[in-house]
Parts: structure tokens; C-alpha cells; sequence
């Protein structure tokens, strides 16, 4: 076949470095007492199971299971729960990333705990040797256990990284290398695993029997053209060691920012929501103005549970065009506000809120016309210097009154371990009388 | 040329006078960042609290910068993983065999580190921050 002669010409050597039961591992880093115990770390909310060490799945907690249904299985073995510390896992992550990128020129940090590194450089009989230094240094440097893959093209790495977990191998990495063993793994590996196959496509694969990686890699060209999308096709070509899904550059502008949270408490009553819309609004605003970026379109949106049998669903959002790009919070806030007043309904326990800003740009991107100039520079001014106090003191030092000061909506965190390796007042503590 | 494009625009100002000689250091400022963190990616600021190191001038409420990526030497001030807790020791090195120093009243006590007493170094202590009380 055609592939077998190009494939010759693919020396690439790209790797998937993810980081083992990630948010379990930044727990265990300034608490090692519960290095060897079952450990699980609970969505936002103290929702769902997010991450499990390798004791808990062994008893059988899975990825995403509801916290109350596991509450059996935690009492009876004795397990470590933890509520989700997104500030700690995002000052451990920069630190992994930051060893990466001193051991590759090219690197696509794919998620929190996942990134693709280039070796193309490193040489084939060193290879080996490499990935294991690798993995060592960031275990050492940074605390926190990987498992490394690698092939030739970015879906073959992801699969090398699920048997590096997987397969019982000591060294947790794997290099993908001949065509003949690739094939043995990839008949074992069930589509739905397949990075890029979705939940709907997978179906269709399935209905057509197409059940494992390999049948995919197999699959008929036209038939995968016609039936499923670009990146229905480039994934069959990554099977059959064709590189064609290129390393993203991370500096790409973000499009759309969402803020919503999920309240601890059903919320009932507009003002309450209003609180938390406005500091969604907020809050999303001083990210956009950090990224120097303004936005054209607002949407609120707010919701019930959807999984609540008493109650019927109800959810609603309602999308303002702006007739200019703005950064301005005061402005945003009002609009935010506005648009709840329209949406808002008294009856449903609302579960969750959220504010998206879509059609972001860089700033000074548009002519913004004369006469809006000198109200415009006022209220630059203004959230310059709230942004500075904010970075300065704190978050919500300064911020529009609407927000409310009690705050009865914030998340429930009631399991958190309030350690915070990049601030001052939440250091992590060691006892020493 | 279009009116949204930007003008670049020279900051420094002309002059007419004796320029300041000290214009070309302004830029010179202290970071204590780069002064005492060497590897940003492995180096943890740590809080301790407790009076038990004061032998080694660290009081309770001190801030430790500790750094992941040393090796422990000879007379070390480490972090260690100590039966799953994680403590601040002074390290000696005798004979090749490194011990911990745990103290029992005015007692000395030497403690090899060694994975069969579950002991491992966690990061090496580089500074000791202290807040002058007044």
C-alpha cells in the first residue's frame, strides 16, 4: 500500500508526557502520608470524582463517578478525598511544563497535565535512554510522576501513552517503533479510545464495525471522507504513521472566555444569582483586559439541574451584540445584569450560572469613532488602576458593588487542602516542635 | 496609512542639559527572584512552624526556599519524607552514609536515611526567610 513507502520518510519521533492521576499527585506533594492510601480528588462542587490514585481504581472507584454514589466505597476503604485546589494545580503544572520545555524546542502543552513534546533530535538508539532521564528529573525536580509515549505521529503517541499506563510496565513509557507490534496494540485498542474519535463518531464506527484502532487504520479512504470529517480522515492517516496533525502553538488568542461556576447551595432568588453573575462578569473581564483583548458579544446563561427527577429542566441564556468591542466591566456588568433581569424565571433551583464573552479581539483592533473617545479613555483609566489594585491585594479588592458581599453561592470546597505554592499566605506548612 | 495603526514612539526624552550618567543603570533593579531561586521549576517556598531547628537560626513562622533538584551534601539543612510526614532536619554525611540529626532533649540522635527506614530527601533548604519582629 501506498502509506508503507511514505511512512519510510516519517522520522518523526513525538511523545505525550502526561502526568499520573495529576491532581492526586499535587495532593500527596506536601502530604506523602497518603502516598500509598486510596486517594480521589472531587470536581468543583464536590461533585464528581476527577482523579483517582492507582489504589482507588483498583477498588473500583471510576473517572467521573458522582461523589455521593462512591461515599459506600470511600468510608469502607478508608479513602483520602480531596476537593479540587485548581491554584495549586496550575502552579505544579507550569513547573512540569517549564522542565519540558528545557528538553524540547517544539511543545504543545495539550491540557493541564498532558503535552506533546518534538524528539525528532534525539537519536533513535537514545531514545531510550532519554525519556527514562526525563521522567526521573521531572519526578525529581518537581514531584510528580509521568508516563511517556511515543511514536511518530501525535494519535499514535496517545496510544503509546495509554499502554505505558496500561501495560504493567515498570518504566511507565513506551515507544511505538515497528509496524508489525504497532498493529499487534492497535488490535487490542477499542475505538472509543482512539484520540479524535468522538462519543458519536465511535458509534458509527462501531455500526460499521469498525471495533478496534486497527480496523480503523484499515478503513476504506472514500468511506472515512464520506462519512465522517477532516479529522475523521487525518486520524486514520495518524494510525497508519502519517503525521498530519501539527504541533499547536500555545500563543494563539483565546476566542471566547466563559466564567460559570456551579453553586454549592440551589439558588432560588434573583439577587443571589445576580451576585454571581456579576462576579462571573468580573471576573472575565480582568481576564480578557489581561490579555489585552475586547469583546463583541456577551451571553448569560443560568440553569437547573438537569438530573434532578422532581423538577423539570430549564435553562435559558440570552446573547447581547455589542455595537462596540469593550473591556469595560461597568459597562459589561450592566449589560450582564440586563440580561439576567430578561432571562430570569422565580421557580427553578438554579445550579449553575455563567457569563461567555465570545468574539474576542486584540484591542485597538477597530476604529472606535470620535465621540465615544473621551468616555472611553475615563474608563480605561479606571480599570487599569482597579486591575493593578486587584494583582496587588487580591482579587476583589476592588470590584463593582452588584457582587454582594456575602457570597452565599461560592463553591463548596469543603475537603480542600488550602495549599497554595504560588501565594504567600497559603503556603504549604511543615510542623517542626 | 491607516488610522489604526500604531505610531511607534521613543520614550527617552531629548535632552539639552549634561545628560545623567546614572540613565543607562535605571534598569538595574534588584529581584530577589533571580538572586535566590536558581531553578524556578523545582524550588517551593515552604512555611514552618515550630521552634525545634532554632539551633539552625529557623524560627517558627520562618519561610524556607527549598530546592528539589539538589543533592543532599554534608551539614544540608533538608526536607524530608519521614514515615509519610514531612520534616526539616540538619543532614550528616560519615562514612559515606548520610543521617539525619533527631534530637531527644539535649541528645543527639543519628538516623541513616535509607528507603528501609522510609526515609527520603524531599529538597535541600537554600535560604531561610525571617521576618524581623519588632
Amino acid at each position: 500500500m501506498s502509506y508503507i513507502k511514505l511512512r519510510n520518510k516519517n522520522n518523526k519521533k513525538i511523545a505525550l508526557v502526561d502526568c499520573n492521576s495529576f491532581y492526586v499527585s499535587c495532593e500527596r506533594l506536601f502530604n506523602p502520608r497518603i502516598n500509598n492510601l486510596p486517594v480521589v480528588v472531587l470536581s468543583n462542587n464536590d461533585g464528581c470524582v476527577i482523579s483517582r490514585s492507582s489504589e482507588a481504581k483498583k477498588i473500583g472507584i471510576r473517572m467521573g463517578e458522582p461523589y455521593f454514589k462512591v461515599k459506600q466505597l470511600i468510608r469502607e476503604y478508608n479513602v483520602q478525598v480531596y476537593s479540587s485546589n485548581y491554584a495549586l494545580y496550575g502552579d505544579i503544572s507550569r513547573r512540569v511544563m517549564h522542565v519540558l520545555k528545557k528538553f524540547s524546542p517544539k511543545i504543545e502543552i495539550y491540557s493541564i497535565d498532558e503535552a506533546f513534546l518534538d524528539l525528532t533530535l534525539v537519536k533513535d538508539e537514545e531514545l531510550e535512554n532519554f525519556i527514562s532521564e526525563l521522567r526521573s528529573l521531572i519526578l525529581k525536580w518537581t514531584g510528580i510522576p509521568v508516563s511517556i509515549g511515543v511514536a511518530k505521529t501525535k494519535t499514535l503517541s496517545k496510544v503509546a501513552n495509554h499502554l505505558a499506563k496500561k501495560e504493567k510496565i515498570g518504566t511507565k513509557s513506551f515507544i511505538l517503533n515497528y509496524e508489525e507490534e504497532i498493529n499487534n496494540f492497535l488490535k487490542k485498542f477499542p475505538i472509543e479510545d482512539v484520540w479524535g474519535v468522538g462519543r458519536k463518531i465511535s458509534k458509527l464506527y462501531k455500526n460499521n464495525n469498525i471495533l478496534t484502532a486497527y480496523d480503523l487504520k484499515n478503513a476504506n479512504n472514500t468511506w472515512i471522507k464520506k462519512n465522517t470529517n477532516v479529522l475523521g480522515l487525518k486520524t486514520v492517516m495518524e494510525l497508519r504513521d502519517i503525521s498530519c496533525i501539527d504541533f499547536e502553538s500555545n500563543s494563539s488568542p483565546r476566542k471566547n472566555c466563559c466564567v460559570s461556576r456551579s453553586f454549592g447551595k440551589k439558588v432560588l432568588d434573583y439577587e443571589t444569582l445576580k451576585e454571581s453573575i456579576v462576579a462571573h462578569c468580573l471576573n472575565a473581564a480582568e481576564k480578557i483586559r489581561f490579555d489585552n483583548q475586547v469583546v463583541k458579544s456577551v451571553v448569560v446563561f443560568i440553569r437547573n439541574s438537569p438530573f434532578n427527577k422532581n423538577e423539570k429542566f430549564f435553562s435559558r441564556s440570552k446573547k447581547v451584540d455589542l455595537p462596540l468591542p469593550t473591556d469595560d466591566s461597568i459597562l459589561l456588568t450592566k449589560i450582564c445584569i440586563q440580561s439576567l433581569k430578561e432571562i430570569f424565571l422565580q421557580g427553578p433551583r438554579y445550579q449553575k450560572a455563567g457569563v461567555i464573552f465570545s468574539g474576542l479581539s486584540r484591542k485597538g483592533k477597530y476604529d472606535e469613532g470620535l465621540f465615544l473617545y473621551e468616555r472611553k479613555e475615563k474608563s480605561q483609566n479606571l480599570m487599569k488602576a482597579i486591575d493593578k489594585t486587584n494583582f496587588r491585594f487580591g482579587r476583589s479588592t476592588i470590584t463593582v458593588a452588584d457582587t454582594g458581599f456575602s457570597n452565599s453561592w461560592r463553591m463548596k470546597r469543603s475537603h480542600s487542602s488550602k495549599i497554595d505554592t504560588s501565594s504567600y499566605d497559603f503556603l504549604p506548612t511543615i510542623n517542626i516542635r | 496609512m491607516k488610522n489604526n495603526e500604531k505610531l511607534p514612539i521613543i520614550l527617552q526624552k531629548v535632552c539639552a542639559g549634561f545628560p545623567s550618567p546614572a540613565t543607562d543603570y535605571l534598569e538595574d533593579e534588584i529581584n530577589l527572584n533571580e538572586e535566590l531561586i536558581t531553578n524556578k521549576a523545582s524550588t517551593f517556598l515552604i512555611r514552618v512552624s515550630g521552634s525545634s531547628m532554632i539551633e539552625e537560626q529557623i524560627y517558627d513562622g520562618d519561610v524556607l526556599i527549598v530546592d528539589k533538584s539538589l543533592q543532599v551534601k554534608h551539614n544540608s539543612i533538608a526536607i524530608l519524607n519521614h514515615h509519610g510526614q514531612l520534616v526539616v532536619k540538619k543532614i550528616i554525611k560519615k562514612n559515606n552514609k548520610f543521617f539525619l540529626i533527631s534530637k531527644f532533649g539535649n541528645q543527639n540522635n543519628f538516623l541513616e536515611i535509607t528507603e528501609d527506614n522510609e526515609t527520603q530527601v524531599w529538597g535541600i533548604v537554600t535560604y531561610v526567610i525571617h521576618k524581623v519582629k519588632k
